[in-house]
Formats: structure tokens, sequence, C-alpha cells
């Protein structure tokens, strides 16, 4: 029974992966100056926006539901919570997407490195699936509990949202280094260079 | 007369797939896959007289047709490697990896399984068969995962020889394996899914090897230079921070 498990679990899987292949859009090189510019663009409102200690203790912080809690009422309560839900989910799948658009930065220019290193490619890679497991199962965290329900979410994650943040901008000045952060703040809003 | 008709229609796509071959010019372009077809075709046209008028000695010759087969598709997967990555040197990195390694498990599994085993042990042979084919389709696997992890156009042509020869290995091993499990009963179901899917594989060859078709040449970011080590160490870096992120929330 395993033999015939292991041996139809190869076979399916080959069939699957072929039917993703088949889906998957191909990747084209992100080089050039616009789009580096724009990914610096993007990364900025992130980081002005989206990832602000504040605005993630904000949407994490039990504050909000202490205020709604004092109102007394319990359908606003609900409301709130599901509300709440749903706005931690948005934030969620607004750092998966930034995990892609890191890693999409990162294939696109390393399968062209002649001299790559194979291991810390590998390395990478795991790391790239397991960071995207990890919030693949805090969103169902989120999905399945209430948005309060890991008390130190909030507070640890604003703690390091600026790190990787600032992180990350770091990485993208890396990868532009001929475009002066100066010229991305005076770059069109579709990203080409003025 | 469903397996002559069977056989005839094979015939007949893989015929068509040489004539195109030869009139495009598209041997030089994939010299495995129609060094793979030739040998098919020759063996199966070859085999052909000996099925309707010497049965009895047919299943013999059919294990070492399976056997040549099953090298010459070797050989196709060595083909789809060179294609799909020639431009993209970081990834054929990878991807020879994965290749070199399946290679030297199935160079030891020969040693191992095949030199104490007789030609005409069917049972032994049949077997045999399928776990170089879960060979094959475990490259196969490793490749895709390179392609689709890589996201990498392969063109039209290389996309249907890795959809036709990644539907006949993965059929033949769905149903090498049931037919061992269920027994006598699955005969025939087995008579009928390894010909369809092989004849479903010789019809996205036709339609996707009709003309010559290659991938899009990648564009070229402008700052690429041997930098990997800085570049990969930052990306590194960046991704290190973002797991600490996420594992702090995931741990309250």
């Amino acid at each position: 029974m395993m033999q015939l498990v292991i041996f139809l679990a190869v076979a399916v899987g080959l069939l699957v992966l072929l039917l993703m292949a088949m889906r998957r859009q191909p990747l084209h090189a992100a080089g050039s100056a616009g789009e580096l510019v724009t990914a610096k663009r993007t990364l900025e409102s992130l980081q002005l926006g989206l990832l602000p200690a504040e605005l993630v203790d904000q949407i994490f912080g039990e504050r909000d539901l202490t205020y709604v809690a004092t109102i007394g009422s319990n359908e606003i309560r609900t409301l709130f919570l599901s509300e709440r839900k749903r706005l931690a989910l948005t934030w969620i799948r607004r750092v998966r997407k930034q995990v892609r658009t890191l890693k999409d930065f990162h294939v696109s220019r390393s399968r062209m490195f002649t001299q790559m290193s194979r291991w810390r490619e590998m390395s990478l890679a795991l790391d790239f699936a397991g960071l995207e497991a990890r919030c693949r199962v805090l969103q169902l965290l989120l999905l399945w509990r209430r948005p309060y329900a890991a008390p130190d979410f909030a507070r640890r994650t604003a703690a390091t949202a600026g790190r990787v943040c600032s992180t990350l901008d770091q990485s993208l000045a890396f990868l532009t280094p001929s475009i002066p952060v100066s010229l991305g703040s005076e770059s069109d809003a579709d990203g080409s260079v003025v | 007369m469903g397996t002559s008709l069977l056989w005839i229609a094979g015939i007949a796509l893989e015929s068509v797939i040489l004539f195109r071959f030869l009139r495009h010019r598209l041997y030089a372009h994939y010299p495995f896959f129609f060094a793979y077809l030739v040998v098919v075709w020759s063996l199966e046209i070859a085999l052909w007289p000996v099925y309707r008028y010497h049965f009895a000695s047919y299943s013999r010759f059919f294990w070492a047709d399976q056997f040549l087969n099953l090298l010459a598709g070797f050989g196709v997967l060595f083909e789809i490697v060179r294609k799909s990555f020639q431009r993209y040197p970081g990834a054929r990195t990878f991807a020879i990896t994965v290749v070199t390694a399946m290679l030297a498990i199935l160079c030891g599994y020969f040693v191992f399984r095949l030199l104490p085993l007789s030609v005409s042990d069917h049972e032994g042979f049949s077997d045999l068969e399928r776990d170089f084919r879960t060979i094959q389709a475990l490259t196969l696997c490793g490749v895709l995962v390179v392609i689709s992890y890589y996201r990498i156009e392969v063109g039209r042509n290389l996309f249907g020889i890795i959809a036709g020869l990644g539907l006949y290995v993965g059929s033949t091993i769905l149903s090498h394996e049931l037919k061992s499990y269920v027994g006598p009963a699955f005969n025939s179901a087995w008579g009928v899914i390894q010909p369809y899917a092989y004849l479903l594989s010789l019809i996205i060859w036709v339609l996707t090897l009709w003309s010559y078709a290659p991938a899009a040449a990648p564009e070229m970011p402008p700052e690429i230079d041997d930098g990997y080590e800085a570049f990969a160490r930052q990306t590194q870096h960046t991704l290190g921070t973002m797991k600490a992120a996420v594992s702090k929330a995931d741990r309250p």
C-alpha cells in the first residue's frame, strides 16, 4: 500500500507540476531603471503607509477593542471584530505580496548570474518557501481565530516591521547603484524616469 | 483490431512529426528528441510483423523496445535541460545539479538491479521499467520546479516536448503501479491507459512541434555582472529579517 501511495504521488505530482508550469506566466528580467525605480517607490509607499509601527499597533493592538467594549453593545463589538479581522487579513496579504516581489526581483536576476552558488540559491529558495508558508499559516490563524488571538503579535511585528522595510530598502538600493534615490522621487507615476 | 488501429495511428502520428522535423530542420534544434522519435518509430515498424505473425516472442521484444525507449527518453531530458536554460546560466547551474544527481541515482540503480536480471523475466522488467520511469518523472519534476521557480519561458516547442513526455511518463507509472496492485482485473484498463496516453502525447507533439517556435530571448538587465555573492547575501539578509518578523508574529 505504501509503495502504491509513493508511486501514485510521483505520477500525480508530475502531472500537477505540468499543469502549474502551463499556467505560470514567465518572468521578464527586472533590471530596467524604470522597473527598479517603480519597485523602490512601491517600497517607500509601504514603508510610510502600510508598515509603520503605529499602524500595525493600531490594527493588532487591543486598544480599539477595549474602547468598543465600553459601549456595551454586542452587535457593534461583533461588527468591529469582523471588520478588524478583514483588515488584519489584508495586512498579511500585503506582506505576502512583498515577499513575492522580493523573490521575483531576486530570481529574475540570479538566473542570469554565471557564478551562481547553488547552495546559497537552494537555501534562499527554501527561505522564500518557508516565509511564504509562514505567511499562509498566519493568514489561516487570522481567518479561523479572532484578530487578537495572539496578543503579542502586533507589538513584535511593529518592532520588526520597520527593520524589515529598511533592509528591503537597502537591498533595492544595492540593486540600483546607478540610480540616485532622488531620481526615484522625480519619476512619473508609471515608473518612467524623468 | 483496436490494438492494430492504435498501432497504425501511433506510427502515422510519429511519421507526421518526423516529416515536420525534416521539412523544417527541427532536428538541428532538438537532435535528442529527433533521435528519440527515430528510435521509437523504427522499433514500432520493426515490431509490427512480430506482433502480427509471431505473437509468442513479441513480449520479449516488447521489453527490449521499452528499455531502448527509456534510454532515449533520458536523452530527451538532457535536451530539455540544455535548451530550457540555454540563456539562463544561473538557473542552468541549478538544473544541471538536479539532473546529475538523478543520473547518478539511475546508474547506481542500474548496477544494483539490472545486471542480475534476465531479459525474459517480464515481471521483473515491468517493475524495472516503472522504477526507471519514476526516476525520469522525478528528474522531470526537478526540472519543472526549477523552470517554475525561475519563471523561465521555454517556448512552444520545448513546452510541448515536456508536456508530452510528462504525460506519457506519469500515466505509465500510474498504470504500472495500479496494475501490480489491482492485479489481472486491471488488465483491460492497462490496455487503454497506456496506448491512449501515448497517443495523446503524440498529438501534443504534433501540435507543438509543427514548426520552429523557440522561447523569446530574455531581456538582459543592464547591470548584470558577476556580483552574485553580494546580491545573494543582500537578499538572504532581507529574507532573514522578514522571516524573523513573521516568526515573532507566529509565536505569541
